[in-house]
């Protein structure tokens, strides 16, 4: 059997070391004579470094004082609450 | 504070914004990939916030039931601007031949212009991330770039530690095919770029 599918279903484990002692060999070996997998697991971790190095998008001015001033107002009564507020979490 | 008692931030609309404001947008931006959206997101999840603060019983930190909020808040403002996912993930986003050998996976890593074209790359990935199915996004969100440990993750999704791995895999597998055609459109353009105007070799 070939075993590429099984390294692209298996990369999250074999990187975070979660896979069964007698999976990893085989997939090591793979590793060794599949150039596609060997790009695939690459390729993979480069995502990974990616998302690592990912900086979050800064706050737009004056969100901070916007926020509090809804927040006012629905507290005041104000602010009629939107429809959809109140029904989707828990 | 007592496990009766709703956890002193969600009941102060300064206190909240101080502890947890910057995190709620963070995600937020991070679920929608726009300034309006988020801010939209993040004012939600604030009012729904302090309007269920009572029914709030949970632990000390109260960040997961936030997460949670500010999660089912992005998801509903996908589902209200009607926006589909553009992939499907219910399959391996890997393409193999009729012999199960994978195929068309190329060489994405250590590229000596990826520093240069780090902008970019970030951008396209931002997009990439809001344009998964929402569970996927999450898993991404969570995990990858808010460092939610997996356990907590899965938990707060609602998932099996299992169901969330699965998804978070397919979720960076996707994005891996996004990086790959983005470095192809790329070294094409730099192709058409470099190649002489005239001159038709066919
Ligand atoms: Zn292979």
């Amino acid at each position: 059997m070939n075993l590429c599918r099984e390294v692209a279903e298996k990369l999250l484990k074999f990187r975070d070391g979660e896979l069964a002692e007698i999976e990893e060999p085989f997939i090591r070996e793979h590793l060794q004579y599949c150039p596609s997998c060997l790009d695939l697991l690459n390729g993979y971790d480069e995502v990974c470094d990616v998302l690592h190095r990912l900086k979050p998008v800064g706050m737009p001015p004056g969100i901070m004082d916007r926020c509090k001033e809804k927040m006012r107002r629905v507290l005041a009564g104000e602010d009629p609450l939107e429809d959809d507020l109140g029904s989707c979490c828990e | 504070m007592t496990p009766d008692a709703p956890h002193p931030a969600l009941l102060d609309p300064d206190l909240l914004l101080e502890r947890y404001g910057e995190r709620i947008y963070r995600v937020a931006r991070r679920m929608t990939n726009s300034d309006a959206d988020a801010e939209d997101v993040m004012q939600n999840t604030l009012i729904k916030i302090i309007r269920k603060a009572d029914s709030y019983r949970g632990e000390s930190d109260p960040m997961g039931w936030i997460y949670r909020i500010t999660l089912n808040e992005a998801r509903e403002l996908h589902r209200k601007r009607k926006r589909r996912p553009a992939v499907s993930l219910d399959a391996l986003p890997v393409d193999f031949d009729e012999t199960q050998h994978a195929v068309g996976v190329s060489d994405i890593a250590g590229r000596p212009d990826r520093a240069a074209m780090a902008g970019e790359i970030d951008e396209r990935i931002r997009q990439a991330i809001e344009e998964l199915p929402d569970g996927y996004r999450e898993a991404v969100v969570l995990f990858d770039l808010e460092g939610v440990p997996y356990a907590e993750a899965a938990q707060l999704m609602g998932l099996s530690l299992g169901g969330f791995k699965t998804r978070l895999h397919r979720a960076r597998l996707h994005l891996r095919a996004v990086l790959e055609t983005f470095w192809k459109q790329h070294d094409e353009s730099a192709k058409d770029e470099s190649a002489p105007a005239a001159g038709d070799d066919a």
